[in-house]
């Protein structure tokens, strides 16, 4: 009878524990996915709203270097140094979205800044291609799906089960 | 020796501390290794694109040359160093030729260079570069027709490379293993040179110590052999517990030794200098130096 007993619990132990392993593998693999759409786009073609952001530190990059022609020591300039070094090396999602923002704002101020200078006629040009490449760039990133897949997630993994599971497993961070 | 691996480390330490290490400058990407037109700028034409492609292609394939264009906004830093960037990294021309030659153009910056591998020094010169760049595109990079002027240095410059370097009088560019300008190479020679001076000056300074020394004499291990101690006092010269061995290597009675490996006792050489000796009471037995 003792041995029937502990072999009755020793299954359940082990079918309780498979299926635990199993529950936060799957999520593991969610995140997981998720976060490569994040960086690397959902076919792997490096349409995602990573490789947006760093567009965009490229256009600000330029405009910082046109900028630099006209103004000196200006905070913009100085601020957008600062976080297009940031960005290449930010490994968080949550990170990127703050570095992400002040970027944005930045440059909309420097934009503006340099549209009461007067340029010359080639750097007239580039600026307004950089104004509306970056407002490309932005539009893309505010339409990406990544925020509302992350929030399915969320939704799927949020009974009791689930949430006790999601203690152990990957959780993929929001985009803002 | 101890001294000699210090000083050495040392001098590593210094030269690479000094020495100019060209920052890491980020270039953009290279589309393919068969791409010889980047138009980061978007300021030349499709038909001037094709051009390039075709003709610098042509090169690549016939005499393992190219011709790269490179338009950019802005650079960071000096053009002469984002040029050497792109050449290096993108690895231009053959590796053994080195006869790559780059055009970059910073619309921004108002500035453009041109770039040749080591290989094209001789039959490429500095003065003739700058004759083609002012007399075919300065021109048109003043009035801001940044197209007419890439076509234009282009043309001339292929047509100055088949018939002045690949045409069939001329022997071609000379082989060289280095890209560039990179002074890499320059950099490991005069490293090494700097090693062998060092290695012979502590050398000198060594051998210049060791003739001042004073000479002292070196023992040799003998054959361990028993021996008994006559003493003068009321001892008992054959009992045994006042026999004493000159020699037990895990004793502490020890002769100090110095040199190579033991010899067999001669006993006819001299031992010279103060000839003292740990542990045993005696001098040392058998051979002490033998003079040369």
């Amino acid at each position: 009878m003792k041995k029937v007993k502990q072999a009755i619990i020793i299954m359940i132990v082990c079918i309780l524990g498979s299926s635990s392993f199993s529950a936060i593998s799957s999520m593991n693999s969610l995140a997981n996915t998720l976060k490569k759409q994040f960086y690397e786009g959902s076919h792997g073609d490096n349409l995602s709203i990573y490789e947006d952001i760093i567009d965009e530190k490229g256009i600000a990059e330029n405009l910082v270097a046109l900028a630099n022609k006209y103004l000196t020591n200006d905070s913009n300039v100085k601020e957008l140094t600062d976080v297009t070094n940031k960005i290449g090396s930010e490994k968080s999602i949550k990170a990127l979205y703050k570095l992400m923002t002040t970027m944005d704002t930045n440059v909309d101020e420097l934009i503006s800044k340099l549209k009461k200078v007067d340029l010359q006629q080639r750097h007239q040009e580039m600026l307004e291609k950089y104004e509306s490449e970056y407002k490309s760039e932005r539009r893309t990133i505010s339409t990406d799906p990544y925020n509302s897949m992350v929030r399915a997630y969320y939704d799927e993994t949020s009974g009791l089960l689930g949430s006790f599971f999601r203690i152990f497993a990957n959780k993929p961070e929001y985009f803002e | 020796m101890k001294r000699t691996i210090t000083c050495l480390f040392l001098s590593l330490v210094m030269i690479f501390s000094l020495s100019t290490v060209s920052a890491s400058i980020t270039v953009p990407e290279r589309t393919s290794n068969k791409t010889w037109v980047e138009d980061y700028a978007n300021v030349l034409t499709d038909e001037t694109e094709a051009y390039i492609q075709e003709y610098s292609q042509k090169l690549a394939d016939e005499h393992s040359a190219c011709i790269m264009v490179v338009t950019v906004d802005f650079v960071k830093g000096s053009i002469q160093d984002y040029t050497l960037s792109i050449f290096n990294q993108w690895k231009l021309g053959d590796s053994s030729l080195n006869n790559g030659v780059l055009l970059l153009l910073s619309i921004g910056d108002d500035d453009y260079y041109m770039m040749i591998g080591r290989g094209l020094e001789k039959s490429f010169p500095i003065y003739d570069i700058q004759s083609l760049l002012n007399n075919y595109l300065e021109p048109d990079f003043a009035r801001g027709d940044y197209d007419a002027g890439v076509k234009s240095v282009f043309q001339q410059t292929y047509s100055y490379m088949i018939s002045n370097i690949y045409g069939p009088v001329n022997p071609g560019p000379e082989n060289n293993n280095n890209y560039g300008y990179s002074t890499t190479w320059d950099m490991i020679v005069g490293l090494f040179t700097l090693i062998i001076i060092i290695a012979l000056f502590v050398s000198i300074i060594r051998l210049l110590r060791r003739q001042r020394r004073y000479y002292e004499p070196t023992y040799y291990y003998t054959r361990p052999r028993v021996r008994t101690y006559r003493s003068p006092y009321s001892y008992s010269p054959y009992s045994s517990s006042h026999t004493y061995d000159y020699y037990s290597p895990r004793s502490s009675s020890s002769y100090r030794s110095s040199g190579g490996g033991s010899s067999s006792s001669s006993g006819s050489s001299r031992s010279y200098g103060s000839g003292s000796s740990y542990g045993g009471s005696s001098r040392g037995a058998g051979a002490g130096r033998s003079k040369k």
